[in-house]
């Protein structure tokens, strides 16, 4: 099989696609480990972190803007650089969500923590798992995979409004509480919205393969 | 025309058309040959015949010309020699004649074999003539009587005889070479056929081999250059065959080796396509192998440091080490990149080594430097206060220095019992303490045991039943260690269990073994603590400043495993817990 140019160079931008998730991925893992082994340093990694993550970004997108102007791609091959460069934006933004949750570990520095963290990093494992599977399911074009990261986000839905009302319950109960337990809620947010953007990825695999861009979030609510 | 491809009719063919050529030759030559050998003798013949011709008339010319004479001779000569017989006078005119009328006769003298005749002396040619009109030969001469030329006599015969001859020659010749040819061509195809059977088979044989029935051998049975090539062919099968069983057993014995060694194998080709992922690899990347083969490694190992190990390695061909950490299932993992040259087109060899252990490790380690500072600094700092007191006055209090010195002295003690038992711990983990192994009749040791606690017990008001079987056998075990283990279990259940519990020290024989079990009704152990009671400088209740360390249950772990035995909790909140000691029993004394 004789590979062509842009074959190559799109196997080029979808290995920076995969490297770019594989930091995520660490980013987000390394964040909730430092904030619940309250090790400071840790923290401070994952917020250093996030530069090498933008700058990833960008070498994915000038390789995308290098071949749309050299190569001319049409029909499939198009879709698919456009389809590449959104998914490095929703990496990016997940970096960034990372990037906060080590913030947040920093401001609470050395006060005890309200509870020991449980549901926080299940809910870290699940948005991470949803973004693995969502970049699976991209480079095997699994639109059953696709689907299923997109159900997965109701979990993490479910999850984060469980530790919203425990949050909000600490702090009816001890206003003191208040500070740490918003510093969670943002913890939490940021985590909820990571999965978002992993279904974000998953419907674009769906577009891609079938050519129907579904909002799944909507034709749940309207079903 | 298509030339056939077939051997056997191509060797048919150029046997068929040798013959053929030959056999056109040689009938050539006979056809022409026969001809003239034919023609040859038809004029010798006539030129016998007309020189007997010419010397019987000779006499009827010189004595003046008798025409009934030589009439009547030519009649007689022609009947002889079956032929027309012709006398012409030497001017030419017709004298006497065995087939015609002489006198309706033309004058001779211009036919050419006449002429001839009287000029050099033997005349023939050959034309049609005679009243049949058919193709004759004539042949003359003239007739000499007293030296002098007289006439000429003159023979004819039909040149139809000849051909006659001619003709029958050539019929044999042609059927001869017809049967010829038939035959050339038969036995041409039969010999082409036994030839090509021998390479028929050959054929047969390497296309068994080439697919891959390697125990194939050929037939041979020729006993022609065939059978040698048949032969060396059946050499070259037996020779492969022992060369694909060599490769195979190699190539077991590697792919064994990949599958069993404890480091991970991955090679990747030019195109970034794994080629190869051994059992190792497949466990460290959580992937299975037919699942990974020929796609693209970052497909696959998705890690963005593993990823850049390989670039970078592919890039300046040069060996790269890094550690890569896989955070879904928390390994470490030390990752070499070597480029493979001899592949030519840059594959890579990935291996890897689990350093998971190796971190569990260094982090237990941290702990327990982190630990043993942390347990040592609070009676470090009291007797740091409490001497700073003394040194700025309160040793002038004589009742409050006591106290101080008590309190100092009991902190020391407290130090020296934490470090006694690390000591020990320390020796039980290196293995250095060596057990005194010897059977060990439970009834006596646990009735000691209980006679020891029950003091305590009954302060306390905890009721402390022992249930022992009577036929127990006996266990090997170090009694002083084991009384350690016991009296610390023992020492636990007192402590947790308040006032009114219950207590019991059970055991029973199960399946070679003996299973020894401290119950007690105290406060129990919660579920989630459960798991890592065993490990050192663990508390359920941090918060409470208890007198322990957290080594006890640690200590009692590592004796009872260097028994052999095994040790593990039960335990519902609020309920009580269960140890279960279970030590190797010894068969033979119990049965003495």
């Amino acid at each position: 099989m004789v590979r062509t140019n842009i074959e190559n160079q799109l196997d080029e931008i979808q290995d920076d696609i995969l490297a770019l998730a594989s930091m995520v991925e660490k980013a987000i893992t390394h964040a909730i480990d430092a904030l619940r082994e309250r090790d400071l340093e840790a923290s401070q990694a994952v917020v250093a972190f996030d530069d090498v993550i933008d700058e990833k970004r960008f070498v994915i997108e000038e390789r995308c803007v290098d071949l749309l102007a050299t190569q001319q791609p049409a029909a499939r091959d198009l879709r698919w650089v456009i389809a590449l460069l959104h998914i490095a934006v929703e990496l990016e933004r997940m970096g960034d969500y990372a990037e906060g949750i080590g913030k947040i570990s920093l401001m609470m520095g050395d006060e005890p923590p309200l509870k020991p963290l449980i549901d926080i990093p299940r809910m870290a494992e699940m948005s991470i798992n949803m973004l693995h599977q969502s970049i699976d399911a991209l480079v095997t074009r699994d639109v059953d995979l696709a689907r299923r990261v997109c159900d997965a986000d109701d979990e993490v839905d479910a999850l984060h409004e469980q530790i919203y009302n425990e949050l909000l319950l600490f702090m009816i109960k001890d206003p003191r509480s208040i500070q740490r337990a918003t510093y969670l809620l943002w913890v939490t947010h940021d985590l909820e919205r990571t999965a978002d953007r992993a279904t974000n990825i998953a419907e674009r695999v769906i577009y891609l393969v079938t050519g129907k861009m579904l909002d799944l979030n909507l034709s749940k609510q309207v079903s | 025309m298509r030339f056939p491809r077939s051997l056997q009719w191509r060797i048919t063919l150029a046997y068929t058309a040798l013959i053929i050529l030959v056999l056109g030759v040689v009938s050539f030559y006979l056809f022409t040959f026969i001809r003239s050998s034919f023609q040859t003798n038809l004029e010798t013949r006539l030129e016998h015949e007309v020189r007997l011709v010419a010397a019987a008339s000779a006499p009827y010319f010189s004595a003046q010309r008798n025409g009934g004479a030589l009439q009547a001779l030519t009649e007689r000569m022609g009947e002889n020699v079956q032929s027309r017989v012709t006398l012409i006078g030497p001017d030419g005119t017709v004298l006497a004649d065995n087939r015609e009328d002489p006198a309706s006769m033309a004058n001779q003298i211009a036919q050419p074999e006449v002429a001839r005749a009287l000029d050099a002396g033997v005349g023939i040619n050959s034309r049609r003539g005679g009243a049949a009109g058919e193709e004759l030969i004539y042949l003359a001469v003239p007739v000499i009587a007293d030296d002098t030329v007289q006439g000429v006599a003159r023979v004819a015969a039909p040149a139809a005889q000849v051909q006659a001859n001619v003709n029958r020659s050539l019929a044999a010749i042609v059927l001869i070479g017809i049967a010829g040819t038939v035959l050339a061509v038969l036995i041409g195809y039969i010999g082409a056929a036994r030839t090509t059977r021998s390479i028929a088979a050959l054929t047969e044989g390497a296309r068994q081999l080439a697919a891959g029935e390697l125990d194939y051998r050929v037939n041979a049975q020729a006993s022609d250059e065939t059978q040698e090539l048949a032969q060396a062919f059946n050499r070259m099968a037996a020779s492969l065959r022992d060369l694909v069983r060599d490769l195979s057993l190699e190539r077991g014995k590697l792919t064994a080796v990949l599958n069993t060694m404890a480091d991970g194998v991955v090679v990747i080709d030019g195109n970034g396509a794994v080629v190869l992922v051994n059992y190792a690899a497949e466990q460290f990347l959580n992937v299975e192998g037919d699942d990974v083969l020929d796609r693209r490694f970052t497909e696959i190992i998705r890690d963005h440091n593993l990823q850049q190990l390989v670039a970078r390695c592919t890039e300046r061909q040069e060996v790269q080490h890094g550690e890569v950490e896989i955070p879904q299932w928390r390994r470490y993992l030390s990752v070499i990149t070597t480029p493979l040259a001899e592949h030519g087109d840059s594959s890579v060899l990935l291996t890897m080594h689990d350093l998971t252990h190796i971190r569990q490790l260094e982090t237990t380690r941290k702990e327990f430097v982190s630990n043993v500072s942390h347990e040592l600094r609070g009676p470090l700092a009291a007797v740091k206060i409490l001497a700073e007191s003394l040194a700025s006055g309160a040793l002038k209090e004589k009742k409050r220095a006591k106290d101080f010195l008590r309190r100092i002295n009991g902190e020391i003690d407290r130090m020296t019992l934490m470090v006694n038992e690390l000591m020990e711990l320390s020796r039980l983990e290196s293995e250095q303490s060596s057990l005194q192994l010897a059977p060990l009749d439970l009834h006596p040791f646990i009735a000691e045991l209980h006679e020891e606690h029950q003091e305590r017990t009954e302060k306390r008001k905890i009721a402390f039943d022992i249930a022992l079987p009577a036929d127990l056998p006996y266990v090997r075990g170090d009694e002083e260690k084991l009384r350690q283990v016991f009296d610390n279990l023992l020492s636990n259940a007192v402590k947790f269990t308040p006032k009114d519990g219950r207590i019991s020290l059970s055991a029973q024989q199960e399946n070679g073994t003996v299973c020894l079990r401290v119950a007690d009704t105290g406060v129990g152990i919660p579920r989630k603590h459960l798991p890592h009671i065993f490990e050192r400088f663990y508390k359920v209740d941090r918060s409470r400043h208890s007198k322990g360390f957290g080594l006890g249950l640690a200590i009692v772990k590592h004796i009872v495993q260097a028994h052999g035995g095994e040790i593990h909790a039960d335990s519902a909140e609020g309920q009580g817990t269960t140890f279960t000691v279970v030590l190797p029993a010894v068969m033979e004394e119990s049965a003495n």
